[in-house]
Order: C-alpha cells, then structure tokens, then sequence
C-alpha cells in the first residue's frame, strides 16, 4: 500500500481536497440556531485533565468558537488556574442536578445560542460519570500512544457504554513525545477497528499533541474542525439549553459583579 | 491494597492473584516495570499476557488438575503465537493451581516445565501457589529455567513470599456503575496482537 493510501482521515482537508485550502468552517451555525456542544476529556493516564481541558479551549476560541470551562463539583485550584479563574463557570452537582429537572425543562423553550462547554469533574466517581456523560456530545481521550494508553480507553468507554448519549462522538488524541507518526497511526487504525468491531464505536482521531502541560506547544497537530460542524444527531435536549441559559446567567452575573 | 491473612476466605477473583504475581516479578526476580490489566479468566484457568521493558511474557494459573486437555491446549496456544516471537518468548511464567501442590505437572515422562523449557530462547519461571490450612496465601519460587539447560532445583533453597494483592477493581458492564471495565478473551488477544504489531514495528524502524 501507497504511503498516501495510508493517511488517516481526520478532518476534512483529508476526505477531500476541496477542503483543503479551506479554513475551519465559521459559518454553520444560523443566527436563531442553538448550537451547543458539551464535551468531556478522558485522561486515564494522568492526574488531572485541566491541563488539557485548558489547552483546547484556548483553541476553540482561536477558531472562533465561544468556548467555557464548567467545573462541577470543583476540587481545589492550583496557583495556574486560579490566575484563569474567570474563564472557569464553576457550579455544584446540586446546581447541576436542578438544571435536570422536569419543570425546569418545561419551562424554557428554544434558545439561540452558539457555544461549547467543556466540562471538568472527577470522573472517578461512577454516579458524576452516570449524571454527565448523557449529556455529552463528544468524549475525548487523550492518552499516551501506547498499548496502555488505548486498553485504559477501551476499558471506559466499554464500561460507559449504558449511560451516554447514542450519539456521542468519541475522539482520541495521542498526548506525549512519541514523535512517531507511523507508529500512531498503526495504532490508531487497529485500536479505531477493534472498538468498531467488539464495541461498534466509530472514533474520530484529532491529531497529536506534544505536551498539553505546556499550553504553548499543545495542540501543533491537533485537528478540531470537527467541532465546529453542526450535526444532525447532535442531542437537542431540554438540559442542555437550561445548562446553557443558567451559565450565560451567571457569566452575566460575575461580569456585572466585576464591572 | 490487599494483604491475605490468616482466615480469609479463599476467593474467586483472581486478579488479585495476578497483582501478586506481577509484584513479585518485579519485586523479587526481574526487577523490571510489568504492564498492567492484560488478564481473563475462562472454565478452568486464568493467564496474563504481560509485557516488561525486556519483552512479552504469558503467565498461566491452572484451576485443574493438568489434565491432557488443559495441556493440550496450552501447548496449542504456544505454537499459536510463538511465530510470533522469532526471537523466541522472553519468558514464561507458570503458576500451579492449589490443588496441584503434591501432583507432578506432567504428562507421560515429560512436566510442563520441561516442554517449555526445551523450546528455543524461552525461559520458564515456575511458581508453586500454596495454601496454607489456617488460610494464608502464599508464592513459593520453586524454581527457575533458563534457556541454558537448567541446574537441579532441589539443590536451591526456595525463598518464599507472602503476597500483597490488591490492584483496579475491575468493574463489568454495568448501568448502575459506570466506570472501567474488564476485558474478555476476544479483547486481550485484540490487543496483544496490537502490541505484537507495535513491538514488531519498534524492532523493524518506521514503516514510513
């Protein structure tokens, strides 16, 4: 096989040469359209994503996509992230589990609005796992690209299988000096074919990143076009828009505060 | 982490046993780094493939007695993957069952051990599992092959451990809990051939 024929395809500019010289797409989203994207970050290997968490939002909003950080239930801050403390919308399960609720649902209707929210909390608890990943549009894994890296992947998405959205989009970064690609992309095309096969997950490879502890560097060889389609099955669920109006109410707040 | 003592009852998970295992591999005899959570367990035996800095290795527990079959298909399972290892398998490790304790390994004239043993470039590392009465658990090293033809293990005094266990819980397919979960047969081999193919690579250079 060519060398060409094996590039993977991760985003447009690799389906099709015509969106090649094309920049990330600005313009799917309609004024009067909601738009919201929630998206989780799995780092199994690591200590913490918000690193990571941090890093991509900082890209979204680079592209042109409005992006906000929700902490639920927040744990301490380091000294780094208390410096982007109001880039971070902190709420606690109590608040979040309210914006669930039936009679809030019906009480609102539908909203424009365009934005992603990344979501950070402690995924080690299977009750916070089971509350937030219904909501979830995308699921990234950012793991080492090593053996270890996709079983402990694998493991979670096979165990969360009965809780999140059907059509969660799950993507993976390969996170670390492996300096590879070769390897990588071997890689990511048997692990892409085992989930396809054993778990019948179709997943979306974003690129590579060297380090996303150094922000600066992170993300040279990530590819998020991706976020920034609108997709037919994308959740419209009623939680989502009053998760999105109760932050757009609190960012309100903490401006005016500040001001 | 969890330590057996005196009285506790004998149990069915045996990842911990596998826990154990690694630890006194890297602990006590190989001093090296052992890959996590590649086991499974089926009707009669539980085995793991793992992987050190030093290369592959495959342990096998017996849950019964070494009957021809249970061999059989140990051996088949060797011949299986060993063209994967031209090199030969680094090592290979053998673990008894509890019951086996005063029964030879063996079919015929020849042990388990011995088979093994033969095969070009493998070592074999035998552990005997042993349950004491009062309920404790503990790995005796009974003895080490090598490559080379070995010595008489009789000769060497067997150091004895007693194992901490413990380890990830590995959680099934559940609603109620969502979280890691464990993998089956199908998935372990799924993924050793992927770091068979990772390793090959490594070995080879970049495809690319």
């Amino acid at each position: 096989m060519a060398p060409e024929e094996r590039r993977l395809k991760r985003g447009l500019g690799d389906v099709s040469r015509l969106f090649k010289e094309k920049p990330i797409p600005q313009n799917e989203w309609a004024v009067g359209e909601f738009f919201l994207k929630c998206v989780a970050v799995h780092r199994p290997l690591s200590s913490s994503a918000r690193p990571f968490i941090l890093a991509l939002r900082r890209m979204l909003i680079e592209g042109g996509m409005p992006a906000e950080l929700v902490r639920i239930g927040g744990n301490p801050l380091t000294a780094h992230q208390q410096e982007t403390r109001g880039d971070i919308q902190d709420l606690t399960w109590e608040e979040f589990e309210s914006l669930n609720r039936p009679s809030l649902r019906k009480s609102r209707g539908l909203n424009e609005g365009k934005q992603v929210l990344i979501f950070d909390f402690d995924e080690g608890e299977p009750e916070h796992l089971k509350r937030v990943l219904p909501l979830m549009d995308r699921w990234i894994f950012a793991v080492p690209p090593t053996v270890d890296g996709i079983i402990e992947s694998y493991r979670m998405m096979k165990g969360t299988r009965g809780v999140v959205s059907s059509s969660l989009q799950y993507c993976l970064v390969f996170e670390g000096p492996s300096g590879d690609q070769g390897l990588e992309e071997v890689l990511f095309e048997k692990f892409s074919a085992v989930l396809s096969q054993r778990l019948g997950i179709h997943l979306v490879w974003l690129g590579s990143a060297a380090n996303s502890e150094d922000a600066c560097r992170f993300g040279d060889r990530l590819d998020l076009s991706h976020f920034f389609l609108r997709d037919t099955s994308e959740i419209d669920a009623f939680d989502k828009q009053s998760l999105f109006e109760h932050l757009r109410l609190l960012k309100g707040v903490q401006e005016s505060f500040l001001s | 982490m969890k330590i057996f003592k005196p009285g506790d009852e004998p149990q069915d998970d045996w990842s911990d046993l596998h826990d154990g295992l690694r630890q006194l591999i890297r602990d006590h005899y190989l001093g090296l780094p052992v890959m996590r959570g590649m086991s499974f367990e089926d009707d009669y035996e539980n085995r793991f493939w793992g992987e050190t800095s030093e290369g592959f290795y495959c342990s096998r527990i017996l849950k019964s007695p070494p009957i021809y079959e249970v061999w059989e298909s140990l051996r088949r399972e060797f011949e299986k993957f060993s063209h994967l290892f031209p090199e030969g398998l680094d090592f290979f490790v053998f673990v008894p069952a509890l019951d086996l304790r005063s029964r030879p390994i063996s079919v015929g004239d020849e042990t388990l051990c011995d088979f093994f043993s033969r095969l070009k470039s493998v070592r074999v590392i035998s552990f005997q599992r042993v349950r004491t009465l009062d309920g404790e658990i503990a790995l005796s090293f009974e003895e080490v092959l090598k490559t080379e033809k070995r010595e008489d293990p009789i000769e060497n005094p067997l150091p004895s451990f007693v194992v901490e266990t413990g380890g990830v819980s590995d959680s099934r397919f559940d609603v109620s809990s969502p979280g890691p979960a464990a993998l089956n047969k199908q998935e372990i081999e799924d993924f050793f051939e992927i770091a068979l193919e990772l390793k090959r690579m490594q070995v080879r250079g970049p495809l690319f």
